[in-house]
């Protein structure tokens, strides 16, 4: 019998696809092979000096690879605490998602070394699973100087489902930082704390700036990411855009009615003035931004009215001795003048050290950077910044408000994170 | 019919189709580099509407020249980032966009940055791994 075209056509398409059928479950079934020695280095490699994008990827394939990666990254590994950060952050991290308990002691190792630089990246590989003996650890890097460590930490708590931990975690809400603030209010809330939810609604009405960077829209958009996934699969559908200005009719609008609805009423809980969205008329003219891998981050401002701001979003205000602010802009402008058109030292790193400057009238402000790998450089910071960075140390009040974390003891965390990135100073 | 620039109706007819026919220099969306690095991005998946809808679109967007770049030579390609540092989690392909400046290019600059240009969205791949989902094609940088 001789079938029509089509049928004949349709006929071979059934049989392939009952062939490709047949031959699924074999091949789901069958086990990949192993990847070569060759190809596990060509992953470390990417993993350890690829684009930024490229390394996650690259580390995140080694765990698929399992034992044989763990083996290699264990003898790369070395045993100094040198050798291990030379692998680099991102291969730091994947060491919590092997099953592998050499590669979790040198991970932990790390984690206790004030000096390893790697220490964020080592906090986010124990949070991708922590084990349940090492809760206490968790909860000491709560503490951790490093804001990134104490992030990663709440990460870890949650996995542990550790509720039992929820006064430690609300300690969290006051933290300095407020990426922190923020994972707290989350943790909680998921927990069962419904009025954490204020400190993520606060930030929705965040405008604050530091310099030229909008850092009150960051934290708008993290806070919505985290508060409208709480919403979601609720009644509560509320219309809200971040990029909206807060003082804008429908920010103003949507946030009395998010209010309403997590809380019952148009205004959230007391939360403390530092989490507070607050935008003071700073007028900032001199600025140090420091970001040290191992001494972790301050943000300084100074105006010309002898007025020290510490911190983001609702700034510490620091009342000066009278003259300091003339003393410190013409110091400043000394030193710039001298470093003329350059804006930077060093090399690309983890570490910076920005010194921030707009005079009168600039629309933007000038950035000079010192910057470096994780190993200390002698001499990086140029002889025009070590009087100013001194004089601006010196600056600093020695007595502050406890009840804010960000002026504690800030004389003393200053002056060792600028000891870690440019070097000694001056005098 | 000969066309004549006498008869000022039939001028101003065809003009008229000449400049809706013609390619529009299009004004630039301003684009918020805060919105693009918000979104929950994963591998494979589509990335959201609004973000899609940018595809293609005359741009004007402001960030910082990523500081592990940072060098003393004049750049013609650098990453534009929200901030100077990524300090508190790891950096992810959607945390930046990839800047090619056309036909121009620049000191590094430590200072913000403005740059207008042509966005482009969607996963590159090189050798399996995704190396951007946001790239701009800028022709000026301020």
């Amino acid at each position: 019998m001789k079938l029509p075209l089509a049928a004949r056509a349709a006929l071979a398409w059934l049989a392939c696809l009952g062939a490709v059928l047949a031959l699924l479950p074999a091949a789901l079934a069958a086990p990949q092979d192993p990847p070569s020695s060759e190809q596990i280095d060509q992953w470390i490699e990417h993993a350890r000096g690829g684009k930024p994008a490229v390394r996650p990827q690259a580390a995140q394939r080694l765990v698929r690879a399992g034992a044989p990666a763990a083996a290699r990254l264990l003898a790369l590994a070395g045993s100094t605490s040198k050798e291990c950060a030379a692998l680099g952050p991102d291969l730091i991290e994947s060491f919590g998602a092997f099953e592998s308990e050499p590669l979790r002691a040198k991970l932990l190792e790390a984690l206790r070394d004030p000096d390893f630089p790697w220490r964020p990246a080592a906090a986010r590989g124990l949070a991708a699973k922590p084990k349940p003996a090492e809760r206490a650890l968790v909860l000491a890097l709560l503490e951790d100087p490093l804001a990134a460590v104490r992030a990663a930490a709440i990460d870890a708590l949650r996995a542990l489902g550790e509720k039992e931990a929820r006064d430690v975690l609300a300690s969290r809400l006051a933290d300095e930082d407020d990426r922190v603030r923020r994972r707290a209010a989350a943790l909680l809330s998921d927990w069962g704390d419904r009025t954490s939810l204020a400190w993520l609604l606060e930030d929705l009405a965040r405008s604050d700036s530091f310099f030229d960077r909008a850092t009150g829209q960051m934290a708008r958009y993290e806070a919505w990411t985290f508060l409208k996934t709480r919403l979601e699969g609720t009644s509560r559908s509320i219309a809200f855009q971040p990029q909206w200005a807060p003082s804008e009719v429908q920010a103003v609008d949507a946030r009395g009615a998010l209010a309403q609805a997590l809380f019952s009423t148009a205004k959230s809980p007391s939360i403390p003035p530092l989490a507070r969205a607050a935008q003071p008329a700073i007028d900032e003219v001199l600025g140090l931004e420091l970001r040290s891998c191992r001494k972790g981050e301050f943000f300084l401002r100074w105006n010309s009215r002898d007025e020290l701001w510490v911190g983001l979003g609702n700034a510490a205000r620091l009342p000066l001795a009278p003259g300091t602010s003339e003393k410190l802009l013409a110091a400043a402008d000394a030193a710039f003048r001298k470093l003329g058109a350059e804006r930077f030292f060093g090399e690309p790193g983890c570490d910076l050290e920005d010194y921030l400057w707009r005079p009168a009238g600039s629309p933007r402000a000038e950035v000079f950077r010192l910057s470096k790998g994780p190993q200390a450089v002698q001499g990086l910071r140029p002889a025009a910044l070590q009087e100013l960075a001194r004089l601006l140390v010196a600056s600093l009040p020695t007595e502050t408000d406890a009840s804010d974390p960000r002026t504690v003891e800030l004389a003393r965390r200053v002056r060792e994170a600028l000891i870690a990135l440019g070097g000694e100073l001056a005098g | 019919m000969r066309f004549s620039a006498a008869n000022p109706a039939l001028s101003a007819l065809l003009v008229s189709a000449a400049l809706v026919a013609a390619p529009r220099d299009e004004d630039p969306v301003e684009v918020d580099i805060a919105k693009l690095v918000a979104i929950t991005y994963e591998q494979g998946k589509p990335l959201p509407k609004e973000i899609q809808e940018l595809d293609g679109k005359k741009v004007v967007i402001r960030g910082f020249m990523d500081p592990a770049q940072q060098t003393p030579d004049r750049v013609s390609a650098f990453r534009l980032v929200t901030d100077s540092c990524g300090c508190i989690g790891k950096p992810q392909v959607n945390h930046y966009v990839e800047v090619t400046l056309s036909g121009i290019d620049s000191e590094f600059r430590t200072n913000m940055v403005e740059l207008e240009g042509v966005l482009s969205v969607g996963e590159v791949e090189e050798d399996g791994f995704v190396t951007s989902i946001y790239r701009l094609e800028a022709t000026a940088i301020r």
